[in-house]
């Protein structure tokens, strides 16, 4: 089932990068679609990350800056970095601390690819 | 590798290296050097001394940013003991055993290469006076040694693999010493022994010792892997799909494309109520398509009616 292989996704982007502490799969509109959470609530952050993005992407747009890669909040916890995935969803990934952001913009590229494709085989036939 | 890198960093220190060395591997990270002595290592393996102040409560928040806000003319250091946030002895030590977690981290988990770099890098919280290399290298290879030994650990490298769960029946009642409620606490079956270091604001090499000593107690027992069907982590609960307002017209910017007015929030709207129907996993990934006509699909439609 295309749900599973979505979570299979982001369990293994969770393996890859060392100090993801959870991941959400939403849609643009903030309802989410599969999540791999314990320490956020998933619909909360769902809602939150779509207007992030969506204001994100404008900001781009307004400094004239090309295309978004990801939209990145920084605390003094952790941080929250904010994908798009194609034009109907978007992956949300919260770390610790020691999370490489660097490590996670190339290690994301592959995740995201993935789940355009998944997104896209699931679509229904018209 | 270990004695690769100790000899990269005894050649800095012979030739009185300024700058980096970078470190490929996993988890990898940057040896700051000065006058060839090593000042800080930057690691995604092991918290570093800003995690440790803050975490463990030494520092409180507001504290750390107001000394970061006056340390921008000077070191950050100097900062935190002149406002008293911590005594200069102590940080000091507190910024070396840093450095040794950090080269523990660097070589347990794997070390592919290691660069010298010539341009410094900044550094928030340097040693003063740098540490010898040759030190570091033998303290980390007594450290590797020791894990090594530990009877009830995976390989070494599994500190930032291998995921802890407090074990069935492990009653979290509290009067544990060493910080093992804590540990009990945030061992939710997702974290490694790296992630409980950074959750703790405590050293690798010393959770990695705790986390030994509890599971050979039978406090801590290693968690499935996510990928086995025993140990696949709970799913999110499935979310009920609120009925969607009526869409904005040019209400959401397109992918990197400018856009018309920001969407503007509808009164009373919110976030999906859980007393509305779930909607199973397959209808939870059609939120994803446009609904066409007698078909499923949520993106820009109402949602399941109440």
């Amino acid at each position: 089932m295309a749900q599973d292989a979505l979570l299979a996704q982001l369990r293994a982007l969770r393996e890859r990068v060392a100090g993801i502490t959870d991941t959400v799969l939403a849609s643009r509109d903030g309802l989410v679609v599969t999540a791999d959470t314990a320490d956020v609530n998933p619909d909360n952050v769902a809602a939150l990350a779509a207007a992030s993005l969506g204001l994100a992407q404008r900001m781009t747009a307004e400094a004239g800056q090309g295309r978004l890669r990801e939209a990145i909040t920084r605390s003094s916890g952790g941080c929250v970095a904010i994908f798009a995935v194609g034009a109907s969803a978007l992956l949300l990934v919260t770390g610790d601390e020691g999370l490489d952001t660097g490590r996670l913009h190339r290690e994301s590229r592959s995740t995201v690819e993935a789940l355009e494709k998944l997104i896209a085989s699931a679509r229904p036939v018209a | 590798m270990l004695q690769r890198l100790g000899q990269v960093l005894s050649r800095c220190a012979a030739r009185g290296h300024c700058g980096v060395v970078r470190v490929a591997g996993e988890p990898g990270g940057t040896i700051h050097l000065s006058g060839g002595g090593v000042t800080a290592i930057d690691t995604p393996g092991a918290p570093g001394p800003e995690v440790i102040l803050l975490r463990s409560g030494r520092v409180p928040e507001p504290a750390w940013a107001a000394a970061f806000s006056a340390a921008a003319a000077g070191p950050m250091g100097a900062e935190l003991v002149r406002r008293g946030l911590v005594g200069a002895g102590d940080l000091a030590a507190l910024l070396r055993a840093a450095l040794a977690d950090a080269m523990f981290a660097l070589a347990s988990g794997g070390l592919a290469d290691c660069v010298p770099a010539g341009a410094p890098a900044d550094c928030l919280l340097p040693l003063a006076p740098p540490a010898d290399p040759g030190w570091l290298v033998a303290a980390t290879s007594r450290r590797l040694a020791a894990a090594a030994a530990l009877p009830a650990l995976p390989a070494p490298a599994g500190h930032a693999r291998d995921r802890w769960a407090a074990a069935p029946g492990a009653a979290v009642a509290g009067g544990r010493g060493g910080g093992r409620d804590a540990i009990l606490a945030l061992a939710n079956g997702r974290r490694t022994i790296r992630d409980l270091a950074f959750a703790l604001g405590r050293g690798v090499f010393a959770v990695t010792l705790e986390v030994a000593l509890m599971r050979a107690e039978g406090l801590l027992v290693p968690a499935a892997r996510p990928d086995t069907p025993a140990g696949a982590p709970a799913a999110a609960a499935p979310v009920a799909a609120r009925p969607r307002p009526p869409r904005e017209p040019a209400g959401e910017a397109a992918d990197g494309a400018g856009a018309g007015p920001l969407p503007r929030r509808r009164p009373g709207q919110g976030l999906p109520r859980r007393d509305r129907p779930a909607a199973g996993p397959a209808d939870r990934a059609a939120l994803l398509w446009p609904r066409r006509p007698g078909g499923p699909g949520g993106l820009g439609t109402s949602g399941p009616a109440d």
